[in-house]
């Protein structure tokens, strides 16, 4: 496969200049519009024009960049506000764990266990008497908001789980993350503990 | 160019990655190969099965000694719009989208 570098030549048309011009690939942000939407791509390969320097093409190279961010865009999100205890209960887990803290693990630990719960009896039954959790007593005010971006498999599965335990997705996400105080914080060497560690490693 | 060798020349182009597409960002992405959700062998496949009375051809808009090549493929019970011309030794790929309509092309 032909594969363009930064600084290579070609040719394209300019609407702007209203004809063929020659143009060099350079590495920029492109935007893809999507109905009232644009995503941007953030550094790809476009070929530019060498008169007016807008971007006129986009090279069959930086068709997977594009593709990775359409589909990032086509997740749902799980949105919920919590209490800022329950986000340290998260962060301090990971950390337990041995695992660099950064922006996205938090979500990727509660969707984890998330998947865990819904192919899990056993823990769906701990499902409402983790929400007697002491960490959820109290007038405290749920003032950190979580945007989870979720697949539609994932999706499907919190749906259900919503449905059959009769809870909303803010008391699922603080259920869960009582459970992870539970299998990790309070037992970060357990067998579980590291598996997840594992995983965490390998997907964060 | 009969249809054949223009057929035969843009696939060539998707199988040695010698293809761009537009970039339109002040309209709805219409370029599905571009945005990865089809992919250069599915476009190559339905270029495959475009018979000559689903290929028309008209002058680019903005330079009219451009020939822009439209394929209406039918592939699977869908029919396909597929827009593209060539700058040498690149194709450029305008459009690449399902269409509601019938492929066949009206011959004067």
């Amino acid at each position: 496969m032909n594969f363009y570098k930064e600084g290579d030549h070609s040719k394209a048309v300019c609407a702007h200049c209203k004809k063929v011009v020659p143009t060099t690939f350079k590495v920029r942000r492109a935007g893809i519009r999507d109905g009232t939407v644009t995503h941007s791509v953030p550094d790809i390969l476009v070929s530019v024009c060498d008169e007016c320097d807008r971007t006129l093409a986009v090279p069959q190279q930086s068709f997977a960049a594009v593709a990775e961010i359409k589909k990032k865009s086509a997740k749902k999100s799980v949105d919920v506000r919590v209490p800022r205890h329950l986000l340290d209960v998260l962060n301090n887990s990971i950390t337990a764990l041995g695992i660099e803290l950064t922006s996205d693990m938090p979500s990727i630990l509660l969707k984890l266990f998330i998947a865990d719960i819904a192919s899990s009896p056993a823990m769906q039954k701990r499902l409402k008497k983790n929400l007697q959790s002491d960490l959820l007593a109290g007038g405290f005010k749920k003032q950190c908001r979580m945007s989870i971006k979720v697949n539609d498999s994932l999706n499907d599965q919190i749906s259900e789980l919503l449905k059959t335990w009769k809870i909303n997705k803010t008391e699922l996400i603080d259920a869960t993350v009582i459970e992870i105080e539970k299998d990790i914080l309070n037992a970060p060497e357990s067998e579980r503990a590291q598996a997840i560690r594992n995983t965490l490693i390998a997907v964060g | 160019m009969g249809f054949k060798e223009i057929r035969d020349a843009a696939i060539k182009a998707l199988q040695e990655g010698r293809v761009q597409a537009e970039e339109r960002a002040d309209m709805t992405e219409k370029n599905l190969l571009k945005t990865g959700e089809v992919s250069a062998e599915e476009v190559i496949k339905m270029l495959k099965q475009t018979r000559g009375n689903q290929h028309e051809v008209s002058p680019h808009h903005v330079v009219p000694d451009i020939e822009v090549h439209v394929c209406k493929p039918k592939v699977d019970n869908e029919f396909w719009y597929i827009k593209f011309y060539f700058i040498e030794p690149d194709c450029t790929f305008i459009s690449v989208h399902k269409s509601r309509k019938s492929g066949k092309v009206a011959r004067k």
